[in-house]
Parts: C-alpha cells; sequence; structure tokens
C-alpha cells in the first residue's frame, strides 16, 4: 500500500494526458502523447544520440561534481580544523561564494571556449561551495567534549580525525552532497544549453529549433529522472552511513 | 604507611589573574576514594584537569607514580559529567574504540556484563537511559585498566534510585579492581557514602580533609559526617 500510493498521482497524469491527446482536445503537435514521446525516445536510442548525449551529460556532471565537491570538501576540513587555512581561506571563499556561478558563463566561454572544460568547470564550482560550507560547518560544530574525551583517552591526531570528527560533521557534509547534487544539474542544464555541441540540454536546444515538442519533453523527463536518481543516491548515502541516528529497533 | 600513589605539592593555578587554586597539598594512596566537594566554581573541576594533564598548573608540582605529570597520562582515565560516548558508534565499539581485535572485544564484553550491560552491545547511544549510557561510559574508562580514575560529577545528571544504583556500582568495582578514586561532587551525602577521605575545597583553597566512615553500612554515622561537610562548605 505504502509503496503504491505516491505513483497514483504520476500515473493517473499519464493516463489523463495521454487520453487527452489522442482524443483530440488539445493539439498533438503541441502536446505530443506521452506514446509520442516514448516512440521518439525509442528513435533516438536507435540512432544512438540518446545514450551519446546522456552518457556525455552524466560525465559532466560526474566529474564537476566528484572535482569541485572534492576540492570542497578538502577546504571544509582544513579551515575547520587549522585556524591558519581558515584565516588563510575563508575570507576569499566567502566573497566568492557571493557570485552566482552562472553569471560566470560569458567569462568562461571568453576564456576557455564552449569545450568540454567549461562545463566542467562550471559544474565543479556550482559543487563546491554547498560543500564546503557544510563540510567546514560541519567540523566546526564538532562538540568539543567528545575531542577533549578522544583525546585523553589516547587517541592519536588522525584517531580523532577519523573516529571523532569525520563522523560527526558526516550528517552535515552529506546534506551539503545532497544540496550539491541539485546544484550539479541545474548548472549542467544552463550550461548545456548556453554553449555546447552535445548533452541533453544541447538535445532539447536542437529540438526546440525544429519545434519538435516530443524531445523537448522527453529531455525535460529525462533531467527529471536524473534529479530523482541524484535524490535516491543522497538518500542510500544516509541511511546507510547514518544508522545511529535512527538505528532500528533491536529486538 | 607506604610511598603515596599520587603527591600534589603547592599546586596553584591561574586564569589570566585570577587565582583558581591556591597552594593544594594533597596525598593519595593506593585505594583511596577521595571525595572532592566545595561551592561551585570553587575549583573542583580544575583541579581535576590539572591531574589529568589537560592543562598545564601555574606553580607546585604533582607527582604521579614518581612522575612530574606534564600531559595526558596512560594510567589515569576520566569520566565526565557529560556520558561523551560517541553516537555514531555502538556501545562495544565505545567501549573499544580505541583499538580493534578479538582479544578488545572480549574484554569489552566483559566490561559490559561488569556493568550489567551485556545484553546491550549492539545497541546505539541514542537507544540508552542517561544511566545505562553514564555505565557505558564508566566501562569504556576501565578498558584501560588504570591506576586512578577521576570522576567530574559523573552521577550528578541522574535521578535519585539510578544515582544510587551507579554509586554502588562504582564502589563495588573501585575496590574489586583496586581502583583509586578521586570523585568531584556537589552531593555531601554521596561523598560520604562512597569516599574514604574527604577534601573540602573552598575559594580555590583546601579548606579541610574529613576521614569518612569505614564502615559503610553505618547510615548513621555517614549521614552525621555529610552534615559536618556541609556546615563546612557553607560556613564563611
Ligand atoms: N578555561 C578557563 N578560563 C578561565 N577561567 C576558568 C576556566 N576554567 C574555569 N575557570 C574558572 O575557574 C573557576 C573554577 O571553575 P571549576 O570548573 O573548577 O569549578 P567547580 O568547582 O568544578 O564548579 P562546579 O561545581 O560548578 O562544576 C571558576 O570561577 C571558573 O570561572
Ligand atoms: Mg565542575
Amino acid at each position: 500500500m505504502d509503496k503504491v500510493v505516491p505513483w497514483i498521482i504520476p500515473v493517473g497524469i499519464i493516463v489523463i494526458w495521454q487520453f487527452i491527446v489522442t482524443a483530440g482536445i488539445a493539439s498533438g503537435k503541441l502536446l505530443p502523447a506521452p506514446s509520442d514521446i516514448l516512440l521518439d525516445a525509442w528513435k533516438l536510442f536507435k540512432s544512438g544520440e540518446l545514450q551519446k548525449n546522456i552518457g556525455i551529460s552524466l560525465f559532466r556532471a560526474l566529474l564537476g561534481f566528484i572535482i569541485g565537491g572534492g576540492i570542497g570538501f578538502i577546504l571544509g576540513v582544513l579551515n575547520g580544523i587549522f585556524k591558519v587555512c581558515r584565516l588563510a581561506f575563508d575570507n576569499t571563499i566567502q566573497m566568492l561564494r557571493n557570485i552566482p556561478h552562472l553569471a560566470l558563463i560569458p567569462l568562461i566561454i571568453l576564456v576557455i571556449g564552449i569545450g568540454e572544460p567549461s562545463k566542467i568547470f562550471l559544474v565543479s564550482v556550482g559543487c563546491m561551495f554547498p560543500m564546503y560550507i557544510n563540510t567546514y560547518h560541519g567540523v566546526t560544530s564538532i562538540d568539543k567534549g567528545l575531542v577533549e574525551m578522544g583525546r585523553s583517552y589516547g587517541l592519536s591526531n588522525s584517531q580523532v580525525f577519523f573516529k571523532i570528527i569525520f563522523p560527526g560533521a558526516l550528517p552535515t557534509i552529506l546534506m551539503g552532497v545532497r544540496y550539491a547534487l541539485g546544484v550539479m544539474w541545474t548548472t549542467l542544464i544552463v550550461a548545456e544549453t548556453v554553449a555546447t555541441s552535445s548533452g541533453i540540454g544541447y538535445m532539447a536546444n536542437e529540438a526546440e529549433q525544429f519545434t519538435d515538442m516530443s524531445t523537448v519533453i522527453l529531455c525535460i523527463l529525462i533531467y527529471a529522472l536524473f534529479g530523482k536518481l541524484s535524490d535516491f543516491i543522497a538518500k542510500l548515502l544516509e541511511d546507510t552511513f547514518l544508522v545511529w541516528q535512527n538505528p532500528r529497533e533491536i529486538s | 604507611m607506604n610511598e603515596p600513589l599520587m603527591t600534589i605539592k603547592n599546586v596553584s593555578k591561574q586564569y589570566g589573574n585570577h587565582l583558581i587554586l591556591e597552594n593544594i597539598n594533597l596525598s593519595l594512596y593506593d585505594n583511596d576514594f577521595i571525595a572532592l566537594v566545595g561551592k561551585s566554581g570553587g575549583g573542583k573541576s580544575t583541579l581535576l584537569r590539572l591531574i589529568a594533564g589537560f592543562e598545564p598548573y601555574s606553580s607546585g608540582e604533582i607527582i604521579f607514580m614518581n612522575q612530574r605529570i606534564t600531559s595526558l597520562n596512560k594510567q589515569m582515565r576520566i569520566m565526565f559529567q557529560e556520558d561523551r560516548l560517541l553516537p555514531w558508534m555502538t556501545v562495544s565499539e565505545n567501549i573499544s574504540f580505541r583499538s580493534r581485535g578479538q582479544q578488545i572485544k572480549e574484554k569489552a564484553l566483559s566490561l559490559l556484563e561488569l556493568v550489567g550491560l551485556e545484553d546491550f552491545a549492539n545497541y546505539y547511544p541514542i537507544q540508552l537511559s542517561g544511566g545505562q549510557r553514564q555505565r557505558v561510559s564508566l566501562a569504556r574508562a576501565l578498558m584501560a585498566n588504570p591506576k586512578l580514575l577521576l570522576l567530574d560529577e559523573p552521577l550528578s545528571a541522574l535521578d535519585a534510585l539510578t544515582r544510587l544504583n551507579m554509586q554502588e556500582l562504582i564502589m563495588d568495582i573501585c575496590s574489586k579492581q583496586h581502583l583509586t578514586t578521586i570523585l568531584v561532587t556537589h552531593d555531601v551525602d554521596e561523598a560520604a557514602r562512597m569516599a574514604n577521605r574527604i577534601v573540602v575545597l573552598k575559594h580555590g583553597r583546601k579548606a579541610d580533609e574529613i576521614s569518612a566512615p569505614e564502615d559503610k553500612t553505618n547510615t548513621e554515622e555517614i549521614n552525621l559526617i555529610a552534615a559536618q561537610i556541609k556546615t563546612l562548605i557553607l560556613s564563611d
């Protein structure tokens, strides 16, 4: 029952949508029926275009996330732990953070062009800040009493990090991951629509030129699916690593 | 008498211009159970932190097992008012959190048995009551076989009944394992019931030292001593 109910509305919408178009209530040109979109997807799949573009978009998204998220994480940890790093970097990061990273698009196109690096760079910048902020916040809000306990019980510096600081910061860090995954997609969509010659965003843009509604909607659906997938991954990470916050009943 | 386990000689502690502890002298012998009592802000926790090597003292010296205390010492374990358990580790992991191995695991389990929590090894701290958590915390303190146990009001957050149980448990374990113990407490009854010597701290000075009754079943005498400490603390 709990598994079925959340799907009633989405499935209902698709059924009604299909009905409206097939019955001729709405024009199939402006609003293609779900079946048309499926057909379109199949066509693009057979020509290999669909997989190619999905692949390239996924590649950009993941690489950007790993680079940007990784840098944000490392900076967050360093600034959270070492006062020297905090003094050296935090002010600059806070200043840069206030620039909307999408505003960098014209600059980036001028400097690095519309090739792969520009998209990956943009996604990285987008993912870096949420990861930085959350990691930094997680590390600095660790209960000092726990660290004191760890030291007095003989933990080395690295043990204090891996047994106390990192697991303690993890809930906040994973919030950063969730947020960064969201930013990752929006950044990529915009970047691919503005400047590129491949990827889902490009596919949508091309279709728009030819008023190919089913491909446009297909692209939107793919983004929705990817967004849902990111959410699922974030949830999975939380469920795996944060069991202690909500442990199952022990019988 | 034999050699003291620890000697505190003329120890003073200053924070900036504030003299928090002034010329404290105290000798601890094997199997001593000392209660440290006094008004809030009197410097009890500070003295314990100096002994534990968390902070340097300003003058004097503390000699423990023939060595001057300058930093953390493996032969001592401190238990705090809060349980300070790691929420992301299970009970048994919390006890053996420093290292891994079969032997360590077995030791952790036997300590859990000692504190009466053998059925809770796989629970997370969030699933335990306050009293149970302090038991885990006690087991963790015993893991390294310390010579000296430092207790900074570990029972003050517990309800009266749980508290009495924990007092019994701690006294029992300390005598069985031949631990020397310093207990900081607000509770004069607790001090009289658990300790063999009671040290009264007042405005950073040692105001008095009282012997507590040997016979811990003699409630009348314990109550008498408790009343005496109370007067001492409250008088100016
Ligand atoms: N890190 C510190 N810096 C400056 N002053 C401090 C510091 N730690 C403690 N003090 C001061 O030292 C005094 C003694 O504090 P301490 O915590 O030892 O008291 P206490 O006897 O344990 O009190 P309580 O019973 O409330 O726990 C207090 O006046 C406190 O303000
Ligand atoms: Mg205190």
